[in-house]
C-alpha cells in the first residue's frame, strides 16, 4: 500500500497531523508514504483533484486511490485504512 | 520567558486595573456664580432670554433629560435680556472660561461651552449629557458561571484588553505566513537566524496591529455620537453572527483541516518569504521581512477588524484618553500576539512546529461569536454596562 500526503507549511493540521505520520511510520516500516506540498509541487497535486481542505491522505492500492481522509484524524482513522 | 510575559501582563492589568482615568473636568463655573454644586451631580448653566425660540428648545431637550434621571441632574437658569445681574453673570463666566459670550442660549456642561441651538449643538449637547448619566449611572451584580457574583463596577479595562486581545489572536488571518517562515527558518538549521527573522516578523506584526488600532481610536476619539456607537454595535453583531455561522458550518462539515484560500495572493506571500530567508545579506534580508510582515498584516486586518473596532470603541466610551489610551492598546496587542510569540518560542527551542489543531478553531469561533454579539447589544442598548470603574 502507499500513502499519498498533500500538506502545506503553513497548515497547522498538517503539522499536527505530522506527529500522527511518525508513529505510523514507526509501527509500519514498509508502508509507502509520498509527501508533496500543495504549493510548491503544484503539478503532483493537481493530479489528485483536491479540493479546498488540508491535509489530504490518499491510500492507494496498485495505483488505484482505495480510501482518501481529509483534515485532521486519528491514528485509529489510519490504521484501519491501512489494515 | 513565558513567565516574564505573564508577570508583565498582570502588573500591566493591575496598573491599569487601578488608574483612575477619569477625563472628566471640575466644575468651576458652579462656585464663580454663588451656587450650592453636589458632588457627582450633572450641573447645567443655561443662560437664556425669554422669547428666544432657540433658548425654547434647549428647555424642552433639559426638562426630558431631567425627567430621564431627576435624581442627576439640575439646571441653573439665569434669564438675561431682563435681568442686569444675571447679563453681569455671563460676562463673568464667558471670561472665566476664555471664551466671547456671543449668541443665546449659552450653556456651560463641565465647563464646556455651547452657544446657540442649531440641530448639530443639539446633538452635541444631548450626547455630552447622555455621555456624562452613562458614567453615572449604577453598574449592577451578575452572577457568572465559575466567578459567582461579580460587581461590574469593579471589572477592570485591562482584563476586558486582555480577554479580546487573547480571542482575537485566535484568528489565523496572519498566522499562516509566520507557520511558513518558521518552516523554512528551521530547514536553514541556524537558531539565529531563525530568532531574528522571526522576532523582527513578530514585532512588525505587532507594531503594524498597533498602528492600526491607534487609527481606529483616532477616529472614533473624534465623535461620542450616538448614531457611531450604533454602526459600530452592527460591525459587532455582524460579526458575531458570521463567527457563529463559522461554527455552526463546521460542525455539518466535520473535517478539521486548513481552508485554501487565494491561491495567487498566497503563493506571492510564499515566493517572496522564500526569497527573502534565503537572502545572504542579512540587512536586504530584514528589509524584506518587515515589509512582508507590513504587506500580510495590512492586507489581512479586513479579516480581523471586529475587535479591535469594538475595543476602541469601548475605549471611547470610558474617555479614556493620551498615554493610558496607548498602554490598553499595547496591552491588547501583546495579547493578541501571544499565540504567534509562543508557537515561534517553541520552535526556537525545539526546532520543531508546534501547530493548534483546527479542531479548536470552532470553539473560538463560537465564543468570538457570542462575545462580539453581547458587545454589540451592549453598545446599542446598554452602552452604560460597559463604562468601568478605574
Amino acid at each position: 500500500m502507499k500513502v499519498i500526503r498533500i500538506s502545506a507549511m503553513w497548515c497547522p493540521s498538517c503539522i499536527i497531523m505530522d506527529k500522527v505520520f511518525k508513529k505510523i511510520k514507526t509501527n509500519y516500516p514498509s508502508l509507502e508514504i509520498i509527501d508533496y506540498d500543495y504549493d510548491l509541487d503544484e503539478d503532483e497535486v493537481n493530479k489528485y483533484a483536491v479540493k479546498d481542505v488540508l491535509p489530504v491522505m490518499i491510500f492507494m492500492e496498485n495505483d488505484i486511490e482505495v480510501k482518501r481522509l481529509i483534515g485532521e484524524v486519528s491514528y485509529e482513522e489510519i490504521e484501519k485504512v491501512i489494515q | 520567558m513565558k513567565k516574564i510575559l505573564l508577570s508583565l501582563i498582570v502588573c500591566l492589568t493591575l496598573f491599569l486595573g487601578i488608574t483612575n482615568v477619569q477625563a472628566e473636568e471640575i466644575d468651576t463655573v458652579g462656585s464663580l456664580l454663588g451656587e450650592e454644586i453636589q458632588e457627582g451631580e450633572i450641573n447645567i448653566y443655561f443662560f437664556h432670554g425669554k422669547g428666544c425660540p432657540h433658548c425654547e428648545k434647549a428647555k424642552e431637550l433639559f426638562d426630558r433629560k431631567i425627567a430621564e434621571c431627576p435624581e442627576l441632574i439640575n439646571i441653573y437658569a439665569y434669564e438675561v435680556w431682563y435681568d442686569q445681574d444675571n447679563m453681569i453673570k455671563l460676562g463673568d463666566v464667558a471670561r472665566h472660561l476664555n471664551v466671547q459670550a456671543q449668541s443665546l442660549p449659552f450653556i456651560v456642561i463641565n465647563n464646556h461651552v455651547y452657544q446657540g441651538f442649531s440641530d448639530t449643538t443639539e446633538a452635541m449637547v444631548e450626547d455630552h449629557l447622555d455621555s456624562l448619566i452613562n458614567h453615572r449611572v449604577k453598574k449592577g451584580t451578575y452572577k457568572l458561571p465559575l466567578l459567582g457574583e461579580v460587581d461590574a463596577s469593579n471589572v477592570s479595562l485591562g482584563l476586558v484588553a486582555i480577554v479580546l486581545g487573547l480571542i482575537d489572536g485566535f484568528n489565523p488571518c496572519a498566522m499562516w505566513v509566520l507557520l511558513f517562515l518558521i518552516n523554512l527558518l528551521i530547514k536553514t538549521n541556524n537558531r539565529k537566524k531563525m530568532l531574528l527573522f522571526g522576532s523582527v516578523f513578530l514585532c512588525t506584526s505587532a507594531f503594524v496591529y498597533l498602528l492600526s488600532m491607534l487609527g481606529i481610536n483616532l477616529v472614533l476619539s473624534f465623535t461620542t455620537i450616538t448614531w457611531i456607537r450604533r454602526c459600530i454595535a452592527v460591525v459587532a453583531l455582524v460579526v458575531g453572527g458570521l463567527n457563529i455561522r463559522n461554527y455552526l458550518k463546521s460542525k455539518v462539515n466535520d473535517e478539521a483541516g486548513c481552508h485554501v484560500v487565494n491561491d495567487t495572493r498566497r503563493k506571492k506571500y510564499l515566493i517572496k518569504a522564500r526569497k527573502f530567508i534565503n537572502e545572504k545579506n542579512i540587512f536586504i534580508a530584514l528589509v524584506g521581512i518587515i515589509s512582508l510582515a507590513i504587506s500580510v498584516n495590512l492586507v489581512e486586518l479586513a479579516c480581523s477588524l471586529g475587535f479591535p473596532t469594538v475595543f476602541a470603541e469601548i475605549l471611547a466610551i470610558n474617555e479614556v484618553k493620551g498615554i493610558v489610551r496607548i498602554l490598553y492598546l499595547l496591552l491588547y496587542v501583546v495579547c493578541y500576539i501571544l499565540d504567534d510569540f509562543i508557537v515561534f518560542i517553541v520552535a526556537v527551542i525545539t526546532f520543531e512546529l508546534t501547530g493548534i489543531s483546527n479542531k479548536y478553531n470552532k470553539y473560538a469561533s463560537l465564543i468570538a461569536g457570542f462575545i462580539m454579539i453581547i458587545m454589540g447589544i451592549l453598545l446599542m442598548f446598554k452602552p452604560e454596562w460597559i463604562m468601568f470603574n478605574f
